[in-house]
């Protein structure tokens, strides 16, 4: 063998001489693929490296990622990512933005817990003391009774009201969005035996810092009515869509 | 109350003006009733002390 150059300096196992012919024609098998030595560019497939370190250089990006043991892989195709499952592909479109959980939705459902009393032909805020739930902690329910949720976005709004029985006027309920009514509900009085119910509801946009929600109620029965049923009176946002 | 001041300040004033030109409030934060809103075309907003005067 001696003139026949063989360097493998940079080689961490060694490669007994005997697997080479004496012409080096014989290619080395990694995985499944023969190299040859002579090649520059070779392609190695079913390869399996532990503890590798690059130091240099850049990894292209796959068109397809696979983990063999849960059977789960993740492949782009136009633009769109596809994650398969045991089989079963979910397509995400192609898109900007952020991506939604359960962690980053705000949601809040707040009610009365001692009634408000409206005066006649006066905006009334809705004093909601209890919160069945308020994933983000936006909801003032010791204060300001307001929804200020810090993510950007279209949020679906239901208010509900309902007072002590009246049979005059009309009782009105107002989703305030910074200090000024944008939607409101509407409804005749129930009458000297019936409570009056008035439900809104409404998509709107709040900017996810500064912009915020209220729930005011206004009567003209002529005198001043209360809110009454601690579950008839509840006031609830979430996250729908981001801005 | 705000609106029975008023009203007897300006008996004319009608059901409709306190849902348009009108707006009385309150906010629930303990400082009681107030006038938000304003726009009548001929009748003057009337003044804290005008309202103090109402019994």
């Amino acid at each position: 063998m001696a003139g026949v150059p063989f360097v493998f300096g940079n080689a961490t196992t060694s490669i007994p001489l005997t697997n080479l012919d004496a012409n080096f024609n014989t290619g080395l098998t990694i995985g499944n693929t023969t190299v040859g030595l002579g090649n520059t560019v070779t392609t190695l497939g079913n390869v399996t490296l532990n503890n590798v370190t690059i130091v240099s250089g850049t990894i292209p990006a796959p068109t397809s990622i696979a983990n063999g043991t849960s059977n789960v892989s993740i492949s782009s195709s136009g633009g769109n990512v596809n994650v398969t499952t045991a089989g079963t592909t979910a397509t995400f479109p192609q898109a900007t933005g952020i991506v939604m959980v359960s962690g980053n939705m705000p949601a809040f459902s707040a009610y009365q817990n001692a009634s408000t009393t409206v005066n006649n032909s006066t905006n009334t805020k809705i004093a909601l003391q209890l919160e069945e739930f308020d994933t983000a902690n936006a909801f003032d329910s010791t204060t300001n009774y307001r929804f200020t949720p810090q993510v950007a976005g279209y949020y679906q709004v239901n208010g509900c009201v309902n007072f002590a029985t009246s049979a005059t006027g009309f009782r009105f309920i107002n989703i305030f969005k910074n200090g000024s009514s944008i939607k409101a509900g509407q409804n005749i009085a129930g009458g000297a035996i019936n409570f009056t119910q008035i439900t809104v509801s409404a998509i709107v946009f709040l900017n996810g810092s500064t912009d915020y929600i209220e729930l005011y109620a206004n009567q003209n029965s002529g005198g001043s009515l209360a809110t009454s049923g601690s579950a008839d009176v509840y006031f609830q946002a979430c996250l729908v869509r981001t801005s | 109350m705000l609106y029975d001041k008023i009203m007897a300040l300006y008996p004319s004033l009608t059901i409709q003006d306190f849902l348009t030109v009108i707006h009385l409030q309150n906010d629930s934060d303990g400082k009681g009733d107030y006038i938000a809103k304003w726009e009548h075309p001929t009748l003057a907003r009337p003044t804290q002390e005008q309202l103090d005067a109402v019994q």
